[in-house]
């Protein structure tokens, strides 16, 4: 997969916040279907470096092109941002608007597409991640579980060439986590390039075409699951895995 | 707490001491609640007749007397009459003194007589301080009260308006850099617009064009920070001067001079001079609860609006302002009932409103205590009511599930 052309390329990318180096030289290619799959501890830089590639953060060096546009004028934001998804930890619904509201208010106001159609779109992505029936309620009459599927159908409906999941079942109780990690499988499956950011190992080994090991602002180590899970190279992805699965 | 408020006031409107004060402080059109005049003859006594019907029900009827300049002189007691249902305008006898118990009469035309000072005009008024209703919607669509909500309302919708767009401003600037070098350039343009203050009145002849000019260079100066600077020199320096400066100020120096350099083309004399300065003034307070409001609200609403391709603006209007709006709305409320409170300052540059009728009464009549009490209950009925009114908005905004 990795011979097809990449739509995000990160160039030696250096970000500093304040005193902290929280990216140290990050490069990385990905290619168009794959579905990359970051771990590493907390504070290694592996939100920041997706949230980079969003321009959610600005880059103090280096070079980011997302599907062949440079991130360095501010004209292309919004154009890069409109072709990348983003689903976040907290799901950052608009606590003022319906599920079906949520979906729908991008589509109008970025994709300008009118009422109708936005809303057959929203239903037929609430209808995909299964949860047809809560179209009318606030995110707040809904499980985190729910909720993350309806961010997650909101990032859809821009009809995004990248999704960017920056650990999106970090924040659910456990019995949740399936029901938004089977989403994802399916988005996987249909081909979505993706960039997950999650220690869940089941998705990574279902659905990951490559691993990531980041530590202290760089990639420290790339792989096939088996590989980085069964047989890492370096050291501190040893030590990292050895705290994280029991 | 509304009710024994009512019931306060309602026994105070129908006290007849206090009915002079509050048909001064409503600025009740009297020429509209006169139903005869006459005059008093040489030998002092005076006969009216109320020519144009009475509609059935209870009235309280006053004579008041003017001397031949026109100025007030006097007035009788109240002649208390009943007009029953069914009866038709016919000439009866005159009632000569005001009846110790209310009369009913068979006429809807009664004649009223009395003794006065030989030579006086005579003016047969309505009062209808024993009939609360009628009361009640008088004073609602009274002079005084009227200017007092027409001035609250606009002015507060221009201050909400001016406290958007700087409350706005005052979060645009995004690091924290840019803030610490804003602060710098704020220091170093008041350093320069103090040299221009110092150098203006020295050389008189300095013109127009030479201050803009000044001030377009310190504007420019601050460039890279202007909403933020802009901003926030607006709400430290009208925050820290007192609304009666202000209001002062607009009515005494800008107005006259904007009418002087304008050749009277612009002419903020009265009401518009108060509105602009309680405007201006409340903006920046108002600006304020917005950036409150607008901080308030958790970062990822905007990451997740403009991941989706919104732009700032667009973020701020669909997904940003609707929620802290909601989040603001009692500080906004307490800020709308202090701003009817304060438009009892705009009386300092002479403007009818409540207060200021208030103390020409009591200037005349020398009773404090019955002219600030109606004062108060104006004041009080008009903020209860508004207090109730926000809470209603609050309950009607308030999301589900919340």
């Amino acid at each position: 997969m990795t011979s097809r052309q990449p739509v995000i390329i990160l160039e030696n990318v250096h970000k500093r916040f304040g005193n902290v180096h929280a990216l140290r030289g990050v490069s990385l290619e990905v290619a168009l279907g794959e579905v990359v799959v970051v771990i590493g501890p907390s504070g290694s830089g592996k939100s920041t470096m997706l949230r980079c590639i969003n321009h959610l953060e600005t880059i103090d060096s280096g070079r980011i092109i997302v599907d062949g546009i440079p991130l360095d004028k501010a004209q292309n934001i919004n154009k890069v941002r409109a072709e990348v998804g983003m689903v976040f930890q907290l799901f950052n619904l608009f606590p003022h608007l319906t599920a079906l509201e949520n979906i729908t208010l991008a589509q109008r106001v970025v994709r300008k597409r009118s009422e109708e159609q936005a809303v057959a779109i929203a239903l037929e992505l609430l209808k995909k991640v299964g949860i047809p029936d809560k179209a009318h309620s606030y995110p707040h009459q809904l499980s985190g579980g729910q909720q993350q599927r309806v961010a997650i159908a909101r990032a859809l409906a821009m009809q995004p060439k990248i999704m960017l999941f920056d650990e999106p079942t970090s924040a659910l109780d456990p019995e949740m986590i399936k029901e938004v990690l089977d989403v994802m499988l399916d988005l996987a499956r249909e081909g979505m390039t993706m960039v997950v950011v999650s220690h869940e190992m089941g998705f990574a080994r279902a659905a990951a075409t490559r691993m990531i090991f980041m530590d202290e602002g760089q990639i420290i180590e790339q792989g096939t699951p088996d590989e980085i899970y069964y047989n890492p190279k370096h050291e501190r992805t040893k030590l990292f895995l050895s705290k994280v699965l029991h | 707490m509304l009710i024994v408020g009512v019931i306060v006031g309602f026994s105070t409107l129908t006290n007849t001491r206090y009915t002079d004060a509050l048909y001064f402080i409503f600025d009740l059109p009297w020429n509209k609640t006169v139903v005869a005049r006459g005059s008093v003859d040489a030998e002092g006594r005076w006969q009216v007749t109320v020519q144009t019907g009475l509609a059935p029900g209870y009235y309280t009827l006053y004579a008041q007397f003017n001397d031949p300049e026109g100025n007030f002189a006097g007035r009788s007691e109240a002649y208390r009459i009943v007009v029953p249902e069914g009866v038709a305008a016919k000439e009866s006898a005159p009632i000569s003194a005001p009846p110790p118990q209310p009369l009913t009469l068979d006429t809807a035309t009664p004649t009223l007589a009395g003794t006065a000072m030989a030579g006086h005009e005579v003016i047969v008024y309505d009062d209808f301080s024993h009939n609360p209703w009628r009361l009640l919607v008088r004073i609602a669509t009274a002079n005084g009260v009227l200017l007092t909500i027409r001035t609250t309302l606009l002015a507060y919708g221009g201050a909400l308006i001016l406290g958007l767009i700087f409350g706005v401003m005052r979060v645009s600037s995004r690091s924290p850099n840019l803030i610490y070098h804003a602060g710098r350039r704020v220091a170093i343009g008041l350093a320069l617009a103090l040299v221009v203050l110092a150098v203006v009145p020295a050389t008189r002849t300095l013109p127009l064009a030479g201050m803009v000019v000044l001030g377009g260079a310190v504007l420019l100066f601050l460039l890279p920070a202007l909403p933020y600077t802009i901003s926030t020199l607006y709400v430290e320096v009208v925050r820290g001067v007192p609304m009666l400066v202000i209001i002062l100020y607009m009515g005494f120096a800008v107005t006259p001079a904007l009418r002087e350099s304008t050749n009277n083309l612009v002419d903020l004399r009265g009401w518009p001079a108060a509105l602009i300065g309680l405007a201006f003034g409340y903006g920046a307070y108002l600006a304020e609860v917005f950036r409150a409001g607008i901080q308030s609200i958790p970062p990822g609403q905007m990451e997740a609006a403009r991941s989706l391709g919104m732009s700032y603006m667009q973020a701020m209007r669909y997904i940003i302002l609707p929620q802290a709006v909601r989040v603001v709305l009692p500080p906004l409320g307490n800020d709308f009932i202090s701003m009817l409170k304060d438009s009892s300052l705009i009386s300092v540059i002479a403007l009818p409103e409540v207060l200021q009728q208030g103390r020409l009464w009591i200037s005349r009549n020398f009773r404090a205590f019955e002219g600030f009490n109606s004062v108060v209950m104006v004041y009080l009925v008009m903020t209860l009511l508004l207090s109730l009114m926000v809470r209603t908005v609050e309950r009607k905004t308030s999301l589900p599930g919340r």
